[in-house]
């Protein structure tokens, strides 16, 4: 049984060793201005709809943009707005939003500029990368370590121990 | 009186408590709790509460239950009379019966959706989704759903008429549970158990080994969309979310759910062990076993097979909606694109099935148990008076399914009481039986021996965090829950009152019938 703890706490401290090989989390939140010049993200208002929304048209430098973007949100305050299309693409030059009815993001009064470098300060992408990590397999080994470990000990504990496995009441 | 019943063999004892503990949670609510909640550093609080809360809490509830039986106590009240013998104590055992009662009649429900959606893979019976585009298939099995269950919310024109589809598998689910508990203990329950348990492992790891090997489904059009994208999602860890605190509730209520404690159904599943049956290693091969099914089975299956068909935006949304959209909504629209989908798509359906009636069949238990000792029913008869009132019950869920019914019994019954539960227990045997006697009744014909500082883990540390889980939960959920702040839709507070009602009304029966048990019975603990 001690021998499990140990086993269980020092599989949890190796797999902490792998949180250094990478920095990023699954999800990656990015504030706008951060964004832009880093993936370098081209947003543009592309046109006022009847509903009051707005539709956001945003161009990526290919050479620029992360790898394997899986999910790309908009924030506008606290509202989320997921991407309409464009994602198909490993490499997605080009994705479209559709605000919410009512939401024009230039009359949403935080002063942003979707077609110019200012924007809302509380609006930021969110940016999905799905590539495993190292630390991810690391947690994933020592997951899997530590419940095979547990069931494997115990299992043999049962069917050697002093009252067997099949044994009858 | 009948002859008290016992386990047949260990084998069956351990699969028959282990298949209490593995239910829908470990293969739906698992996979998006640890999504949800800091994907691979999840794992973190997860086995921390795993070892602090849930295996100590189970050894507390063997131990109960297996000194509760040797008085031929089969239920709570009993085994706290006969742990503390204060006139008030049994009073606090209600509460064992209460959720375990009051969860079954919910959960048979849910459970007899994996049996249709079984039955529906099986016949090819889902919407044919062929040419239709990913997104608008969402909808259309969300639809199927929600007129199978009676919660048609008129945005499409359902696909079910009426519920009498799923009323029928609801009947046929009720009575298999009831089959099972007619059959006794080890004549029903382990037998079963000997059958379904192997099985549901089997078919957990065929449908495990089959996602691994799915790759990348359409490497063409989506070469971002992967199995291991979708393992990803689950174990890249974001270590931000550690300094959060829900995320440690999360995962101190999800190893609670997982594992079925606080429900007082491993107590009754003890109370039928001989007083030098080995508990403390038993209980850690069942934990073991449910491990084994939630980290490995249950974290392999659903978010990577979404994943690689969806993509992780897809599935992230799906995961949000909960573990029913994952389990009911987004499985058939991927099974439908998988080689031999309709078996797949079987096999899943059924796994979650035995998973739920391994489950289900140990929430009657302690009931069962109840009236035979108590009120000296005979064994069928205490089948068929409680099979009579779970099947009464379970229309109100039916027939309100769509006003949040259900919801509303699971959050105070299937979730509140539980905690409250594991917290009188744990004062009970831990501060009040003495952690001395009670450390020395866990012991008793041990097969290993466990480490002392589980002592004092068991004393001190595991009331601790139960208390800080039920203040952080009072105050974030409990008390806004409580108010109905958060009800969607105002027209379904009348009935969210009568869920409260009815779970009242089933308390305060409980309550009256152990006030009549014990001025009709008089025990003797010397």
């Amino acid at each position: 049984m001690k021998n499990i703890i140990v086993y269980v706490v020092a599989g949890l401290l190796f797999s902490g060793l792998f949180a250094s090989a990478d920095s990023d989390s699954t999800a990656n939140e990015y504030e706008i201005e951060d964004v832009y010049p880093q993936f370098g993200f081209s947003p543009e208002k592309e046109g006022q709809l009847d509903d009051g929304g707005s539709l956001i048209n945003i161009k990526f430098d290919r050479n620029a943009a992360p790898k394997s973007i899986e999910g790309l949100y908009l924030y506008i305050g606290s509202i989320k707005v997921p991407a309409d299309s464009g994602l198909d693409a490993k490499y997605p030059d080009e994705v479209f939003f559709t605000t919410p009815p009512g939401l024009d993001v230039d009359s949403y009064g935080l002063g942003c500029e979707i077609g110019g470098k200012k924007f809302d300060v509380g609006s930021r992408f969110y940016v999905i990368e799905a590539d495993l990590k190292p630390s991810g397999i690391a947690f994933w080994a020592v997951g899997w370590f530590v419940v095979l470990a547990l069931v494997i000990w115990a299992m043999y504990k049962v069917t050697t121990g002093k009252t067997e496995l099949d044994q009858k009441f | 009186m009948e002859k008290r019943e016992e386990w047949g063999s260990r084998i069956g004892m351990i699969l028959a408590m282990a298949g209490n503990a593995v239910g829908l949670g470990n293969f739906l609510r698992f996979p998006v709790q640890a999504a949800e909640n800091g994907g691979g550093a999840f794992m973190i609080p997860y086995f921390v509460s795993f070892f602090i809360l849930a295996i100590p809490l189970m050894w507390v509830e063997w131990t109960i239950g297996r000194y509760g039986g040797h008085y031929k106590h089969g239920s709570m009240p009993g085994m706290f009379d006969a742990l503390i013998r204060h006139p008030a104590a049994k009073y606090f055992g209600v509460i064992g019966l209460f959720t375990s009662t009051t969860i079954m009649i919910y959960y048979t429900y849910i459970e007899s959706w994996t049996l249709g959606f079984s039955f529906f893979a099986l016949i090819d019976g889902f919407p044919d989704l062929a040419g239709v585009e990913t997104i608008r298939q969402f909808p259309i099995m969300e639809n199927f759903l929600k007129s199978y269950q009676g919660a048609y919310d008129g945005t499409a024109e359902p696909i079910f008429k009426s519920f009498w589809t799923s009323y029928g598998f609801l009947i046929v689910t009720m009575g298999l549970n009831f089959y099972v508990l007619y059959k006794g203990i080890s004549g029903g329950i382990e037998k079963f158990a000997k059958i379904a348990m192997p099985l549901l492992l089997a078919f957990g790891i065929f449908l495990a080994v089959y996602t691994l090997t799915l790759g990348t489904p359409d490497p063409i059009n989506h070469p971002e969309r992967s199995v291991w994208s979708g393992m990803a999602f689950i174990w890249n860890p974001n270590f931000e979310a550690l300094s959060s605190a829900r995320i440690w509730l999360a995962a101190a209520g999800q190893v609670f759910f997982t594992l079925s404690v606080g429900m007082g159904t491993l107590h009754a599943y003890a109370s039928y062990l001989r007083r030098k049956n080995d508990i403390a290693l038993s209980g850690l091969a069942t934990a073991s076993i449910n491990e084994f099914s939630e980290v490995i089975l249950g974290g392999t299956i659903a978010i990577p097979i979404a994943v690689a068909f969806f993509g992780v935006v897809q599935t992230q949304i799906v995961a949000e909606g909960g573990a029913y959209d994952l389990g009911f909504v987004s499985m058939p629209i991927i099974f439908q694109q998988l080689p031999a989908g309709r078996l797949i798509g079987f096999l899943w359906f059924f796994l979650l099935f035995f998973a739920g009636i391994t489950s289900s069949v140990a929430m009657a238990q302690p009931l069962i148990s109840f009236l035979k000792e108590q009120f000296k029913l005979t064994h069928g008869r205490a089948t068929f008076v409680i099979g009579i009132l779970i099947f009464a019950g379970v229309h109100l869920v039916v027939l309100f399914y769509d006003k949040g019914f259900l919801d509303e019994m699971d959050y105070w019954a299937g979730t509140f009481a539980l905690v409250i539960l594991a917290l009188i227990e744990v004062i009970v045997l831990a501060w009040i039986f003495g952690i001395d006697n009670a450390w020395r009744e866990l012991n008793y014909g041990s097969d290993i021996k466990i480490p002392i500082f589980f002592k004092y883990i068991i004393k001190y540390v595991t009331p601790a965090y139960i208390i800080f889980i039920l203040i952080a939960w009072s105050v974030q959920d409990a008390i806004p829950t409580f108010l109905m702040k958060e009800v969607d839709n105002p027209g379904d507070v009348p009935y969210l009152w009568a869920a409260r009602g009815f779970m009242v009304l089933i308390f305060g029966v409980l309550t009256w019938m152990v006030f009549a048990a014990w001025k009709k019975n008089k025990f003797d603990y010397d």
